[in-house]
């Protein structure tokens, strides 16, 4: 079970976009899980533990930031990211990431949440579509087209990026 | 296919979620469409540096303390056991049986290791995301209509056919005397490797049979998962992977399995 709960961390760390808030979600849900684990009867543990992560993600942003939900994708994309610690960046961490790999992580966060939810679990968890779908609780099309916008506007921050790198 | 159907199916064409007859259309459309090729590249680099440049991040130690206090303190019933790591159990061949949480005993030695490895760190497949991939693929070749790549009954038809296409052979044998009658093959793709899908009937149900050549050395037994009400049954022998997969029920598709491992 510890591998899906470090993927729960990182989907509630990615979602919420700070340490804190992340612990707090990410132990809430696992421990609500471990309380109805005898319960749970499905056959893929670690979508099921993605699942109540960000279930209790969503939760939270609605009780405390209800803005990040509703805002509209174009406003957030070249909006600043959400200040924060990044206190469980290891040194290694630190030393690979170079001004790029720090710009990709920033326009990811700058998504809106529904996109880089997607974005996140597709990428970075590697699940499919069905699974993302099952996770987010949204049509397999749906998981389609928010991909396919979320690389767009990545794309498309880049691009605009090194247009700016070239013109200085 | 066109540029619009091309631009609405690409995504799905880089993360392997077409069907092979999808995705062997949008790979002919993008080898001579270049707008489209241009957007296949700059797809597939926004991928690897996704992959390669997100941050994994990974829980505190102070955290991983904090959260296994809280699990503790549920109650006697929970099954937390000690802090020490404890030896590995033996590999229980039922999947399901492996997901307990006395796995969390290991906790901060395992979070230690994850420091040290690095959240670059891609574990290889599974055996669990090796069966969501095989389940995929049959779930796919009964949706997609895309059940044979060549419809025959006839072994020395389909093993040919494989010739060329792959680069390894694939013994093909028709079981219709035993009740398991061949009904083709088809070229699919498990975790992004080609593998042989040998398709058979039995009554109203297909069994796909996938069949690949395995990277580590040595035999391994049989297993059997199940996903979504389907089950698989997994092996190696002889170098290869096999996996049969269906909806069948469990003694009849544990009878074809049985026929294929004992084959030749």
């Amino acid at each position: 079970m510890l591998p899906h709960m470090r993927a729960g961390y990182n989907l509630a760390r990615w979602l919420l976009r700070n340490d804190q808030d992340a612990e707090d979600v990410t132990q809430e849900a696992i421990v609500r899980a471990f309380r109805f684990f005898d319960g749970f009867s499905g056959d893929n543990p670690r979508a099921w533990l993605l699942t109540v992560v960000r279930n209790s993600a969503y939760s939270f942003l609605q009780q405390n930031r209800a803005r990040e939900l509703a805002t509209e994708f174009d406003e957030v994309l070249h909006s600043e990211p959400a200040s924060n610690g990044r206190t469980s960046e290891t040194p290694e961490v630190l030393v690979l990431r170079s001004a790029q790999q720090r710009f990709l992580n920033e326009a990811v966060e700058g998504l809106p949440v529904e996109f880089r939810e997607v974005f996140v679990l597709r990428e970075l968890e590697g699940l499919s579509y069905k699974e993302i779908a099952d996770v987010a609780r949204i049509p397999i099309g749906t998981v389609m087209s928010r991909l396919s916008r979320a690389r767009r506007q990545l794309q498309a921050a880049v691009a605009c990026r090194e247009q700016a790198g070239s013109a200085s | 296919m066109n540029c619009s159907e091309t631009k609405r199916l690409i995504d799905a064409y880089v993360d392997n979620e077409l069907d092979l007859r999808g995705a062997l259309e949008i790979e002919e459309h993008v080898a001579r469409c270049p707008g489209c090729g241009e957007e296949e590249r700059a797809l597939r680099e926004l991928q690897a540096s996704a992959r390669a440049n997100l941050i994994r991040y990974a829980p505190s130690a102070e955290f991983e303390a904090r959260l296994r206090d809280a699990l503790r303190a549920e109650g006697p019933t929970v099954p937390v056991g000690s802090a020490e790591p404890s030896p590995a159990p033996p590999r229980p061949v039922h999947l399901r049986r492996a997901w307990g949480w006395a796995a969390l005993a290991p906790f901060a030695a395992a979070a230690a290791l994850l420091v040290v490895v690095g959240p670059r760190f891609w574990p290889p497949p599974s055996e669990g995301s090796v069966a969501d991939a095989v389940i995929a693929a049959h779930v796919r070749s009964l949706l997609a209509n895309h059940l044979t790549d060549v419809a025959s009954s006839d072994q020395h038809t389909v093993k040919p056919w494989f010739q060329g296409k792959l680069d390894y052979s694939v013994s093909v044998t028709d079981w219709a005397a035993e009740g398991y009658p061949l009904a083709g093959g088809r070229l699919d793709y498990v975790e992004d490797t080609p593998a042989a899908a040998l398709v058979y009937r039995r009554a109203q149900h297909v069994v796909n049979l996938f069949v690949w050549p395995s990277k580590r050395a040595g035999d391994e037994p049989l297993k059997r998962l199940s996903r979504r009400g389907y089950s698989a049954y997994c092996w190696a022998k002889d170098g290869m992977h096999y996996w049969a997969v269906s909806d069948l029920n469990e003694a009849e598709l544990q009878k074809f399995v049985e026929l294929v491992r004992h084959q030749g």
